[in-house]
């Protein structure tokens, strides 16, 4: 292993060009550490750090919309001050990552680059619309974050192909919103399933709604099934619960059933119907 | 100094009686008063070793870098059953680096456990010993385990005890998998008879996991050749057990082994008989004359330095109208994996509550998993999880509070051998337990809370030894300057004894604790002690360290007649100083003394006294819990546990929360979270890391108050004490899953009460 620490933005680029296709970026190291304990195998040879480059940790609004470095750490996030104004969604996922050691190393671009199915920043990015923009030796390119993951541990990202920067629209203030997590205890825990939301409700009618869950379908996507029916509906808890079943109906059609599935059946339409309270300060 | 006898003690370790010959002073000190009444003994003392932990300069096992420091590492079994070939270290061997390997192509005959050796090659579970690498690096090391070509013959494999019992199970001895060819059998009254005349009746199925002790501490082992003598430092819960199985092992005298272990980060058992590691890293040592360091890694402990075997208990209590518990059977198995080990769990059903009519069978099965260890009150935690969920069963059939059911049926005498306690304050613990937790607030209707998130209280009982005994001794050396040193042939896990002793010390000599020294696991300074197992360590060291302390008395009161040339009935001794009650102007403090003695140092020694002829004598206690079922996810939240024991004298208020925190965070992460899992078509554990074998963080701790009801044990010792460390553990999962049906209505039987199975157990409601 050989570890190359740039300086700038054109650096990363052009390493990763030099090595075509054996080296990889590190930005927290953690979740790369613990490959190198398991799955040595999938570590490329060169690693280049960006966790010190001073532009990619950045947060700013840049014509109207938040930029976000991929170094940023999950603690940059969650004590950033545009972030808690204009996406706090985000920083509500970012606040249950792990540990506060691990919020301080672990970065946004490493959580969304890695594509664990439990990795809690990614709901929330693609309730959010999240852009991403890739750079490589061939130059920029912007994709929606939806067209971003392949499977589990899989994206678009080529070898010399890297996650430059993260776009986000800002949330309205009136903006309905709630992360929720079940991990198997308080903290430092993976997420079994985790759900973002973010509601537009007016008169009690719900506007819109852009429902993403973790764990639960091979591939992040937005509910739309849900979403449909929720819309147009006066937000109560009858409804939220039907749009939990209609969640885990969705989750048995594209997966099947498994091992986990008498469990998981009950636990997502519960979940849903329990992410939707939250958003609107329901008790359930 | 005072002589001393012999006597036969009976002593209860772990699983079983042990008799032993002890020598035991001839003139026992009297019971000590009161703890109010003592300077030192029962108050929140910090630890003596604590700064030595905080700032991080404690050097444990872990940590010991001699020069020229070889590591070794060993390669295990990476299938659960199989008979060795061939192995091939010619390339690891070539390795740059490699020092030596030891397998059994070159290693002499070493016995180990009843039926195999040091390096079997018959391999009965994953992670069983193949070789032992030494390098001049752990990497260079693991590099060259990964050489070793093995060629073997796989045999078919059993990893569940229910299957190894049947006639079609591959067998992993001849005899067959059941240990010893048949089951542990009990039995008093007439169990029969009793279910015939019962008024209630409550028949069920419980099982328990697998659990792993996982201290923080490794295993590990640095070994030096010096000539002839080899010196051992080990991660260990018993010194002088390791001194004698090393020196067995390797033919040489028990005098040329040195065991030596001052820092542990916690054993829970897994390090209470010396491991095949030590022997190895000896080998390697003489045979490179090096200094060897070995290392068992996380992975390591996980598959093979020991388990909580898991158990399915079925059984089948009764009771008469009037609350009396009139029958209990009890029928369990569980693995023990590919060694002789124990897997019973009945010690509860037979000896937690007053009952006529008891019946036992319980069968050990040899399985191709891990090998078990006693773990913290081995068999009692999974015990008392079936016996006190049946026992909130039962009352709840006759409509009697599970508390006052418990209190009817408490045992005033042992109900096995019908002998007096020593004492026993189990309705002490019962009725304080209760009134810290609120008991008379409890749902009368379990599962009646509106809404999604219920709520529930639970207790269970607390039963096990832990009274200690001889033979036990301590040796005291006072010097010149008024200081004094402690010596103990014990070990202290990271339970408080160097600091218990110290306080002893302070409390009969008036000695600042800075001025006091205490010198544990060392074979080649310190007097026997028995090994720390079995919540014994206090009770058996603490009242010999207290009779060296009152022999340094005497002593010096005897030297102080002779200078002062006063009566001895007139001398007392206050603060250090010694003064004639009948004169003031004669007085001496001890440096004065002691230049006049012309003795640098003065020595005493000190015995555990004998045990009460005729008497039993054990730990009591109850725990209750208030939890939160989030009936939408499984989620179990404990909000408190009260933990309310008899535990005879605390000896030092701060590291007895310690024990009860810790044994209660261990039960509530047996409760809720931890579990080996084996995947049985492959015979090999999939969770073998902290994070996929969960155990609690601090986040998922609840409030927990800790109510002592003893001031001592009015016979025990002459200190009272009883053990602390194992009692905390046992009573808490049952108290949890009782809380849980008392929140929800409905019963988990199964450990861990994982989210999935509360769901689905409130699904089938
Ligand atoms: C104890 C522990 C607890 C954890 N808990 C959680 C949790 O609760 N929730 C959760 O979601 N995650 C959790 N994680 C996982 C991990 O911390 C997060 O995924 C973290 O955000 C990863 O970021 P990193 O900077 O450390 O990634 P790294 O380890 O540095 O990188 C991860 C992967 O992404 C690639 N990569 C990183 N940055 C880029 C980039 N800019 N462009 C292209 N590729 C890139 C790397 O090459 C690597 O393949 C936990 C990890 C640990 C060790």
């Amino acid at each position: 292993m050989q570890y190359h620490k740039p300086k700038n933005i054109s650096e990363v680029t052009e390493l990763l060009d030099t090595f075509n296709g054996s080296a990889q970026i590190i930005a927290g190291g953690t979740d790369m550490l613990v490959e190198t304990r398991y799955h040595q195998q999938n570590l490329k040879e060169h690693w280049i750090d960006i966790s010190e480059i001073d532009e990619l940790k950045q947060i700013h609004v840049i014509d109207g919309q938040i930029s976000i470095g991929p170094a940023a750490t999950h603690s940059d996030i969650t004590g950033n001050d545009v972030i808690k104004q204009h996406a706090p969604l985000l920083a509500e996922a970012c606040r249950v990552i792990g540990s506060l050691q691990i919020r301080n190393r672990g970065t946004i671009g490493g959580n969304v680059c890695n594509a664990s199915p439990c990795a809690d920043s990614i709901p929330a990015l693609i309730v959010l619309d999240a852009q991403l923009v890739i750079d490589s030796a061939e130059g920029e390119q912007v994709k929606p974050i939806s067209e971003f993951f392949i499977k589990p541990y899989k994206t678009i990202l080529t070898p010399g192909s890297w996650l430059k920067n993260i776009r986000i629209h800002k949330m309205d203030t009136e903006d309905k919103f709630a992360f929720l997590k079940l991990g198997r205890r308080n903290a430092l825990a993976i997420s079994r399933m985790n759900f973002a939301v973010v509601m537009k409700i007016s008169n009690h009618i719900i506007d819109s709604v852009r429902l993403a869950p973790g764990s639960v379908y091979p591939i992040w996507r937005r509910v739309t099934e849900a979403e449909e029916f929720l819309q147009g509906k006066k937000a109560s808890e009858t409804m939220f619960k039907e749009a939990g079943k209609i969640v885990a109906d969705s989750m048995i059609k594209t997966s099947g059933r498994r091992w986990s599935t008498p469990y998981k059946e009950p636990a997502v339409a519960n979940l849903t119907e329990r992410v939707l309270c939250k958003a609107v300060k329901f008790d359930c | 100094m005072a002589e001393s006898k012999y006597v036969k003690s009976k002593i209860f370790f772990e699983e079983e009686f042990e008799e032993k010959l002890a020598e035991v002073p001839t003139d026992p000190k009297g019971p000590w008063p009161a703890n109010d009444n003592l300077k030192i003994i029962g108050k929140p003392v910090s630890r003596i070793d604590g700064y030595d932990k905080v700032s991080g300069t404690a050097v444990y096992t872990f940590d010991i870098n001699l020069p020229r420091m070889a590591q070794a590492r060993i390669l295990r079994s990476a299938v659960p059953h199989a008979k060795i070939k061939k192995i091939d270290t010619g390339k690891a061997e070539s390795l740059p680096g490699v020092l030596g390997i030891l397998s059994s192509n070159n290693a002499q005959e070493i016995k180990w456990f009843n039926t195999s050796s040091l390096f079997d090659t018959h391999l009965r579970y994953q992670g069983d010993e193949i070789a032992c690498v030494v390098a001049e690096s752990e990497a260079i090391a693991l590099k060259a385990l990964k050489l070793i070509k093995i060629e073997f013959d796989e045999l078919p494999f059993t990893v569940d005890a229910k299957e190894a019992m049947g006639e079609k199970a591959p067998k992993i001895y001849d005899e067959g998998n059941i240990q010893g060819g048949k089951p542990f059998e009990y039995a008093r009254g007439d169990v029969d008879k009793a279910f015939q005349e019962a008024d209630a009746i409550v028949e069920d199925t419980f099982d328990t996991q697998v659990a792993i002790h996982n201290p923080t501490e490794v295993h590990c082992s640095v070994v030096n050749w010096d000539g002839d003598d080899l010196t051992v430092w080990d991660s260990t819960q018993a010194i002088y057990g390791v001194r004698d199985t090393v020196a067995d092992a390797l033919k040489m005298p028990a005098s040329k082994v040195r065991i030596i272990k001052k820092y542990m980060g916690g054993g829970f058992g897994s390090k209470l008989e010396c491991g095949k590691y030590t022997v190895m890293a000896a080998l390697l040592a003489r045979k490179i004359g090096r200094p060897v360091r070995i290392v068992v890694d996380r992975k390591e402990m996980n598959l093979a330095v020991g388990n909580r075997p898991n158990s399915v208990q079925k059984l089948k209590l009764a009771a008469s109208k009037d609350g009396t518990l009139t029958a209990i059977s009890h029928y369990s198995y569980g693995a023990i994996g590919g060694y002789e080990g124990g897997a019973g769990c009945s010690w509860p059903a037979r000896q937690m509550y007053k009952c006529d009519n008891v019946k036992v069978e319980e069968y050990s099965v040899f399985t191709n998993t891990g090998p078990t260890r006693p773990f913290r009150a081995p068999g009692y935690p999974q015990g008392i999880f079936a016996l006190d969920s049946a026992i909130d069963m039962l009352a709840e059939k006759i409509r009697m509070n599970p508390l006052e059911f418990r209190m009817k049926n408490n045992a005033e005498k042992h109900p096995m051998w019908n002998a007096p306690f020593t004492s026993k304050l189990l309705k002490e613990a019962y009725e304080q337990g209760a009134k810290a937790i609120g008991w008379d607030k409890r749902n009368n209707q379990p599962g009646a809370d509106k809404g999604p998130v219920k709520k529930g209280m639970g207790m269970a009982s607390q039963i096990w030894w832990g009274g200690g005994g001889p033979p036990s001794h301590a040796v005291l050396k006072l010097n010149r300057d008024g200081s004094a040193r402690v010596i103990a042939g014990t070990q202290d896990l990271g339970t408080g004894t160097y600091t218990f002793m110290a306080q002893i010390v302070h409390e009969v000599l008036d000695i600042p604790m800075d001025k006091i020294e205490v010198i544990l696991g060392d074979t080649a300074v310190g007097p026997y002690c028995p090994s720390s197992g079995g919540s014994t360590t206090a009770p058996s060291v603490s009242p010999a360290v207290r009779d060296a302390a009152e022999n340094m008395k005497i002593k010096l009161l005897e030297a102080a007649a002779a200078q002062l040339e006063s009566e001895k009935k007139n001398l007392v001794y206050v603060n250090g100083l010694i003064s004639d009650t009948s004169n003031p102007e004669k007085k001496i403090d001890i440096p004065g003394l002691m230049g006049k003695m012309g003795e640098q140092t003065i020595t005493t020694t000190g015995s555990r006294e004998a045990n009460p002829e005729g008497y039993i004598t054990q730990t009591f206690g109850a725990q209750f819990a208030k939890v939160e079922v989030d009936t939408l996810t499984g989620k179990i939240k404990v909000n408190k546990i009260v933990a309310a024991h008899d535990i005879g004298r605390v000896l030092n208020r701060k590291t007895l929360d310690n024990q009860f925190h810790g044994g209660i965070m261990q039960g509530l992460s047996y409760a809720l979270m931890e579990e080996q899992i084996v995947d049985i078509n492959t015979g090999k554990v999939v969770n073998t890391n902290l994070h996929d074998y969960k155990i609690p963080i601090i986040a998922d701790i609840p409030e927990i108050e800790v109510i002592i009801v003893s001031e001592a044990d009015p016979m025990n010792s002459n200190t009272g004490v009883k053990g602390c460390g194992e009692p905390a553990i046992i009573p808490t999962a049952a108290a949890i899953a009782n809380a849980v049906y008392n929140a929800i209505g409905v019963r988990i039987k199964s450990l861990p009460m994982t989210p999935d199975k509360v769901l689905m157990a409130l699904n089938q409601a």
